[in-house]
């Protein structure tokens, strides 16, 4: 059996040359230990394998040591065997029996810096690319005993390693089933990211889910203040992003600096941000519906001065409208493609050279500008950068309608959208509650009665 | 049954969705195709087969206020059978779609509420939809087109000079009487009380707003010349500040009423008469004197300015009363204080109204003798 298992992993490790053989030998003692080289840690394996072999006075000795690393890992069987040494283990061989040490070495332990969602107070950097150094980040920001932390794999042909981390507690326990449950049913190849992940997690209603049902965060305070109101985070090998689910829709309108500031300035910079997310999705359509079927509702000289800047644009407002927001989600997409030098001479010849441009050249009016730049600068007030993608495409939807009907149609979709929020729901969570966590035990408490 | 692909369902919903977007219907019209109208004149016209003549003022804004910084109008108007008729002509005459919407100055001709039907013109101006209840109904002297056509030298562009005389923005002036059109309609149907309206005359390329009409029953007319217009405004406490000239023996001073609160009643006495009750409450300072003022004999300038402000009101109150105009509503609170089987009927409430008896009470509050102590 124990010839076999070697060939066996001989076999399957033909094709790279990487699997490296070492014979330890002294006196009575014999010992073969194999391994990646490109995964392992040399120097551990030195340290912890090859200099004790030769001062241990036996092989028992030796045996009795190993069993006793904390790196040693339990197994089952060959699959098993090679697997591990896929990720960076050292197989012991030693008399006939089989030991894994983990000492895999891993490059990607460094803590990144935020640039997704940065605070000016708060953390500046995030989350770091392996998933032990995640969560040692995370122990270390939550020391409580009751945070969980389940370990598994997802992709049939990578077998990306991921850890589920949630406070015992707090979490709700069909919320936590319903998850694992639908962690279970993905049936992919190959997974490569949290973002990925995300996508076929929310993959069986596809229609569903057009709003975000799940945050990825890169701040761990954002992570921490999640486990706290008993969300599910997932951490995953090689993403800098965590998965943090249940969310509704409050959640992606938090910033983490709300809870740093005063009372009355987070509250202000709360309502600007809620304010900001109705601009954006409601003045485009505004703009349509009232200067094509209600004037009226404007000032007197606001009417008169859209009315006059309006005089030789070519377009209906609707036209312009669509026109001038094409060209800056043009714009916006160009400069996160963009290389961080370059995305500034991007936002400058788009915006500033392309819209002064079209006023001159009467493409659109002037007061098209304002709107496009008023609701260009509130999409980026909302948070999380999933919420303003979907935000955005809202606002081309009530656009439409405003053009078709009016003011009632801008008024229907609202409510439409509405609707279709209210209908929406995060793993049971209801998508448009205040997800309170100091409440939240209450509840917990009530349901059990 | 066929069954549906739901590919094919989806490009139905879509292809539905692209062919709403071209079924731009008869409202839809982009903003500068609309000419907004910043005004209406209705004037009798000389032809009796088409008797009303409509004027329009309407906003020429051909360019940015920033382009043309000088107010614009057009102005056309057309004689007509009845108003809307008047209207469909002049429809053509303007290139842009006529937009109601933003008009605010419903001037009626001094002839016209007098010669015409004002029930014709108020069915016009209600069921437009259009047309905001919250604009304004004016008399024009010596006709609505003339006063529609002036633009005095203050005026800026796109904001109508006459609009700051009534939008209790600029100005505060009691002589002006601010009179809504659904405030209109709802005293001119309703028994017991009568509108009032501005009068808005011309002198010297300005506007003259401090006159008023009170528009009775069965095409009675009383205007209200300045003083009466102001006394009325302050009584019904629609002016924000008020002066009253009190001179007593040498002395002659002015006082300024800042803050001032009426209340009124009419009571139905044992005998069958009426008695009109007004209760005034006002609280001033004197701005101005020709003699040095002392403090200490501010009750006495107090008493005096009381029996003025009385004998004021007194006076505007017998003028309303003898000529059976009942602007401040005297008839509808009469009819909402009383049951129905206890209600004297109208005509003998307007007959009892002419002889009514008068109790004025004043409680004047003077705060002082102005800056100079």
């Amino acid at each position: 059996m124990f010839n076999e298992t070697i060939t066996w992993l001989k076999q399957q490790l033909n094709n790279t040359n990487e699997l490296t053989q070492k014979t330890l030998e002294i006196e009575d003692k014999l010992s073969f230990i194999y391994f990646i080289s490109s995964l392992v840690d040399i120097e551990m394996i030195q340290k912890v394998l090859i200099k004790p072999f030769f001062e241990m006075p036996s092989e028992d000795y030796f045996e009795a040591y190993l069993q006793s690393l904390p790196q040693q890992l339990d197994f089952q069987t060959k699959e098993e065997i090679l697997s591990n040494l896929l990720s960076g283990s050292v197989l012991v061989a030693l008399k006939d029996k089989f030991i894994i040490l983990n000492l895999s070495k891993s490059h990607v332990d460094q803590v990144q810096e935020i640039n997704i969602e940065p605070t000016i107070h708060g953390s500046h950097y995030g989350l770091s690319e392996s998933l032990i150094t995640n969560i040692n980040i995370i122990r270390n920001y939550y020391h409580q005993a009751t945070l969980t932390v389940e370990k598994s794999t997802v992709g049939k042909l990578n077998n990306l390693e991921y850890a589920l981390l949630y406070d015992k507690d707090k979490v709700k326990k069909d919320v936590l089933k319903k998850f694992k449950k639908r962690m279970k049913t993905i049936d992919k190849e190959l997974i490569l990211s949290s973002s990925q992940l995300i996508s076929h997690i929310n993959n069986r209603d596809k229609l569903t889910s057009y709003f975000p049902t799940i945050l990825l965060t890169e701040r761990p305070d954002r992570i921490i203040y999640n486990i706290a109101g008993g969300k599910i985070i997932v951490l995953m090998e090689g993403s800098t992003l965590a998965i943090v689910a249940p969310a509704v829709f409050f959640d992606f309108m938090v910033s983490m600096e709300d809870n740093y500031h005063s009372f009355w300035i987070s509250n202000f910079l709360r309502a600007l941000r809620y304010l900001g997310l109705l601009v954006c999705i409601l003045l485009p359509g505004l703009y349509v519906a009232v200067t094509t079927y209600s004037p009226e509702i404007l000032r007197v000289e606001l009417a008169l001065t859209i009315s006059g800047s309006r005089v030789g644009v070519p377009y209906p407002p609707y036209i312009e409208v669509l026109f001038m927001l094409f060209f800056m989600e043009l714009l916006v997409e160009a400069s996160i493609r963009l290389p961080r030098a370059m995305s500034a001479t991007a936002t400058t010849v788009g915006g500033l050279i392309l819209g002064t441009a079209a006023t001159e050249a009467n493409l659109t009016s002037n007061i098209m500008i304002i709107i496009i730049s008023a609701v260009a600068i509130s999409t980026f007030v909302i948070p999380i950068n999933e919420m303003s993608f979907a935000i955005r495409t809202v606002r081309l939807a009530l656009i439409i309608f405003a053009s078709i009907f009016g003011l009632a149609g801008v008024v229907l979709a609202a409510i439409g959208f509405l609707m279709y929020l209210v209908n929406l729901n995060s793993y049971g969570e209801p998508y448009l509650r205040f997800y309170n966590y100091r409440k939240k035990k209450e509840r917990g408490e009530a349901l059990n009665e | 049954m066929i069954r549906k692909n739901p590919s094919l369902k989806k490009c139905q919903l879509i292809l539905f969705f692209l062919a709403l977007c071209f079924l731009s219907g008869c409202s839809f019209k982009e903003i500068e195709k609309s000419a907004f109208i910043a005004g209406i004149g209705i004037d009798p016209s000389e032809n009796s087969e088409r008797p009303y003549k409509v004027s329009l003022k309407i906003f020429n804004q051909t360019g940015t206020v920033k382009d043309n910084p000088e107010p614009s109008y057009i102005y056309v108007s057309e004689e007509g059978k009845s108003i809307t008729d008047a209207i469909r002509l002049l429809e053509t005459k303007v290139d842009k779609r006529l937009e109601f919407g933003h008009l605010k100055i419903i001037l009626l001709g001094e002839d016209a509420i007098k010669e015409l039907q004002i029930t014709d013109m108020l069915d016009f101006l209600m069921r437009r939809p259009d047309i905001q209840l919250i604009s304004w109904v004016m008399v024009g002297r010596p006709s609505a087109e003339k006063v529609l056509q002036m633009v005095p030298e203050t005026e800026t562009a796109a904001y109508p000079s006459l609009y700051n005389y009534f939008d209790l923005n600029a100005n505060e002036s009691p002589y002006i009487i601010t009179t809504y059109l659904f405030e209109f309609r709802r005293q001119f149907l309703e028994k017991g009380v009568e509108p009032v309206i501005p009068i808005i005359e011309i002198e010297q390329g300005q506007f003259v707003v401090d006159k008023a009409i009170v528009i009775g029953e069965n095409k009675t007319f009383l205007e209200l010349d300045s003083l009466d217009t102001k006394i009325f405004n302050i009584l019904l406490n629609r002016a924000v500040k008020a002066d009253l000239i009190v001179e007593h023996e040498d002395e002659l001073f002015m006082v300024e009423l800042d803050r001032f609160n009426m209340d009124y009643q009419a009571v139905e006495n044992a005998d069958g008469t009426v008695t009109l009750k007004i209760t005034f409450d006002a609280k001033g300072l004197i701005t101005e004197s020709k003699n040095p003022l002392d403090v200490e004999n501010l009750p006495k300038f107090t008493e005096w300015t009381e029996a003025k402000a009385t004998e004021d009101g007194k006076k505007f109150l017998s003028k309303l009363k003898e000529g059976g105009f009942d602007p401040i509503g005297f008839g509808l609170y009469y009819k909402g204080s009383k049951l129905h089987n206890e209600l004297m009927d109208y005509d003998e409430w307007k007959k009892q109204y002419k002889n009514a008896k008068i109790e004025f009470n004043i409680n004047l509050n003077l705060t002082g003798t102005g800056q100079l102590g």
